[in-house]
Order: C-alpha cells, then structure tokens, then sequence
C-alpha cells in the first residue's frame, strides 16, 4: 500500500549555516509521484535524506502513513551513483536490501529491470546503465510502498536516461508506490510525476507546486513538451 | 623461478672452489637438513619456534584488531593513546624481551609477551588507518538499508578493512619470525633460534644454514600456501 507523507520541519541546519530549512511544511498523499525540482544546494537531497531516515539531525516531524520516518517499512532509496558493494555480486546487493528474499525472487527482479542472467556478476563487470538498473532493483528488493530517487538519471547520456525512465515508469506502473523524486531536469518531472514542487531560497520554500494532471500512462510528446516548458520556467526561480 | 636454480648453481659452483667447511655446498645443507629432520631435532625445533609466532601473531593480531578500530572510530582515544603508540612503534625490540625475561623469567609467557607488545603497535596503525579510509558512502548506504550491526561488519565494514588487515598480517609475520628467533637466542629451551645459537658454538656452518634453509620453507609455505590463497579469494571482485 502507497503511503502518504507529512512533513513539518521546524528546522533543519548543518553547523552554524543559515538553516537550510526552517517551518516548512510539504503534504504528499498516497501513491503520488512527486518531483522535487530547484537550484542546486537548495536541500533537496537533505530533504530526501530525511525522508529516508538517513539523517534525523533536525527539528520537527516526518511521517510516513503517521509512523515517523525512521521507525515506518524502509523506503527503497536510489542514489546518484549506484552505489552497489563493489566486492558483492548484482544479486547479493539486491539480497543485501533484502536478505529473506531469496536467490529466486532476486534473480526475478533483476530479470524485471533487464539484468537476467547478470546476478552472479560483479559491479566492475556490468556497464553503468546495468549499475543503475542494478540499483533500481536494490531499491524494490524490500517491495516497498515509498520509492525515494536522488537525480537517479544524473551524468547518464541522453538515451540511456531515456532508456531508465522509460524502465522506471514500467516499474512504477507495476508496483504503483508513492515516489519522491529529486531531479535538476524538467524532463524527468514531465515524464513521471502527477506533482512538481520547486523549492527556492535559503531557508527552501515552495516556490511553486503544480499538479501535472494528465496521467502519466496517457501523457504524448506534445504533453510532455509542454510540461517541461512550463516546469522549466518555475525551475528559474523567483526573478 | 629460474633465479631458483640459478642461485643454488652458482652456490654450489663457489662451494666447491672454496672447498672450505665453513662454507658448505647446497647439497651438503640438503644432506644436513635430512639427516637432522630424521636424526636431529629440527622438526621438533620448526614446531617450537612456529608455535611461538603464530601465538604471538594471533594475540597480536587480536589485540592489534581491537585497539586498531576503537581508534579509528573514536577521535579521543585516538588522542589519549597516539603518543603511547610512537613509543611502541619505535622501542627496541631487544629491550622489551630482555626487561619481560627479567621480570617473568625464561619463560614462554614472557617470550610471547615480548613478541606481541612488538607487534601490537603495527597493526593498531595499520587497522587504525583502515578504519579512516572507510567509505563514508557506504555507511550513509548502510543506513539507508537499515542494516544491523553484524550485516554491516559482514558486508560494509570487512571487506573495507580486509586489504589493510592482509598487510598487517605479512609484515606482522615477517617482523614476527625475524624477532622469534632473537628472542629465542636470548632465552630459550629449544627452537630454531635456539639451535643455531647452539650450532654458533661449535661454527657448524652447514647445520646454521640447514635449519635456516627449513625455516625459510616454512615462511614461504605461509606465504605461498595461506596468504596468498586467502589474498586471491577476498580480492576475486578485484579481478573481476
């Protein structure tokens, strides 16, 4: 089941920095596929880390489903990098999210992402798209309800991103979890959220939040073109 | 391989141009390493002074593991105790088994003892930079996964660590073979150390490089037979 997230952070600072986030409230509800769009440094990845539970160096409260975030079902996580255990083949880095999967079970979903038949082998073997897929995999082992990506398509060329989101908006047909999605490119957010949310300024705010109502599944190029266009303009910031 | 051979000819070429006793062919050291594993007390020997480093090398290596993470993973010890640690990496060896046969006597405790207060601060170092190399992408991974403690000494901490405890563990061995077999001179009751000390009296040329040729066997057999094997099987992902 796709939880719903409400987040009401009271403060958020590293050090003796400005607070990157101070009284900022953001609600998702279940099964939306949010985009976190903004400048670069403006938190968005800290806020994902939060979410996650990775850092609980703050003030307020994240709720997953009304669990706070660090005691609710693990979200799956994808990095910016792929991040897999280079001394651990595919499949036991899919295992590692998921130990009582199985072998069975993580060779299926491998298989899933288009890596059947590369579980025996390692990180160094595979090319970095098969990394990334390899990650998306490691993200679902656990089956979760929330999905969390940070810019998962970042530094891939243009066919290969293509190629992932395409992956990407199967696995969520497929699944239907809720999914935060932080990104720097309007196109990712045009393609696969339902919402984009542009953060701004120091502490972030929410510059702006649009729905993008047209579902995902029914969305043609001239939808999606002009999405972007329309995300690309808030993603400038105020003037 | 060929330097092998190579070697042994030349030695046994410059032997038998000498014609000397005091400098032995390599087949007369072969005959002497036979009829004193068969006749002699070299195997007894072999298995003391192995005895003695490998229990000096577990206890080192233990301790050394220990005290090697807790400074590495916390910054205030690594402050109480670093000055402590140039103290031990640069004692004399010599001294520290001359003081622990005073205090405890000839004995095997302090022999060990001695052995592993040597050693000790070498693989704290080692385990100590180790633990500061450690990924911090991996631990933020780790937290991510929400893994326990044991699945991330298994599977994060370990194989991060596992190069550096290799290197501690080869020249933990190498300084520890070497400092065996002085101590051994020093205060013994058998042991290759010991024996060749023995032979020393007497100038017994071919026994001193018989028992030395079998102590090298045994160091290379560790090397060749169980470190490198273990090398190969921890770093098959390297070679991937």
């Amino acid at each position: 089941m796709a939880p719903g997230l409400s987040i009401a952070i009271a403060e958020k600072r590293f050090g003796s920095a400005p607070p990157l986030f101070s009284d900022f409230r953001l609600e998702v509800a279940p099964g939306s596929i949010l985009a976190l769009l903004g400048p670069s440094g403006i938190g968005k990845s800290s806020l994902l880390r939060l979410l996650a539970g990775i850092d609980r160096d703050f003030s307020g409260t994240i709720a997953i489903d009304g669990v706070a975030a660090d005691r609710a079902p693990m979200p799956g996580f994808v990095f910016q990098d792929a991040r897999l255990l280079p001394w651990l083949s595919a499949r036991d880095n899919v295992l590692l999210a998921a130990p009582a999967l199985g072998a069975p079970a993580a060779k299926a979903l491998l298989d899933q992402v288009g890596l059947g038949g590369r579980g025996p082998d390692f990180p160094a073997q595979l090319s970095g798209g098969m990394q990334r897929r390899a990650a998306l995999a490691r993200a679902l082992a656990a089956n979760p309800g929330l999905l969390l990506l940070d810019e998962p398509f970042v530094s891939l060329d243009a066919a290969l991103a293509a190629e992932m989101r395409a992956l990407l908006a199967r696995l969520i047909a497929a699944n239907q979890p809720s999914m935060v999605l932080v990104t720097h490119d309007a196109e990712d957010a045009a393609r696969l959220a339902d919402r984009a949310v542009v953060l701004a300024g120091r502490p972030a705010a929410i510059f702006a939040d649009l729905a993008l109502s047209v579902p995902q599944a029914e969305r043609d190029e001239a939808q999606v073109a002009e999405y972007r266009r329309r995300l690309d303009a808030l993603a400038k910031g105020p003037a | 391989m060929l330097s092998l051979p190579l070697l042994l000819g030349f030695w046994q070429v410059l032997a038998m141009l000498a014609a000397h006793r005091l400098f032995p062919t390599p087949i007369a050291v072969a005959e002497a390493m036979a009829t004193l594993a068969l006749e002699g007390r070299l195997l007894e020997d072999l298995g003391k002074t192995l005895a003695r480093a490998l229990a000096g090398f577990g206890l080192a290596m233990a301790l050394g593991i220990a005290l090697g993470l807790a400074l590495g993973r916390q910054a205030w010890l690594d402050r109480l105790f670093s000055a402590w640690l140039v103290v031990g990496l640069n004692l004399p060896a010599i001294i520290v088994a001359i003081v622990l046969f005073i205090w405890l006597g000839l004995t095997e405790t302090a022999l060990i003892a001695a052995v592993v207060i040597n050693k000790v601060p070498l693989v704290i170092v080692t385990i100590r930079e180790g633990v500061r190399s450690f990924s911090a992408d991996y631990d933020e991974l780790a937290r991510a996964l929400r893994l326990d403690w044991w699945t991330r000494l298994r599977r994060i901490h370990w194989p991060q660590l596992l190069p550096f405890m290799l290197a501690a563990a080869r020249t933990g061995l190498s300084l520890i073979w070497k400092i065996v077999l002085v101590f051994e001179v020093l205060g013994s009751d058998g042991g290759v150390g010991y024996r060749v000390s023995v032979f020393f009296q007497f100038f017994d040329v071919t026994a001193i490089l018989a028992y030395t040729t079998s102590f090298i066997l045994v160091v290379l057999a560790f090397e060749y037979g169980i470190l490198r094997v273990l090398e190969r099987r921890a770093f098959a992902w390297r070679r991937a």
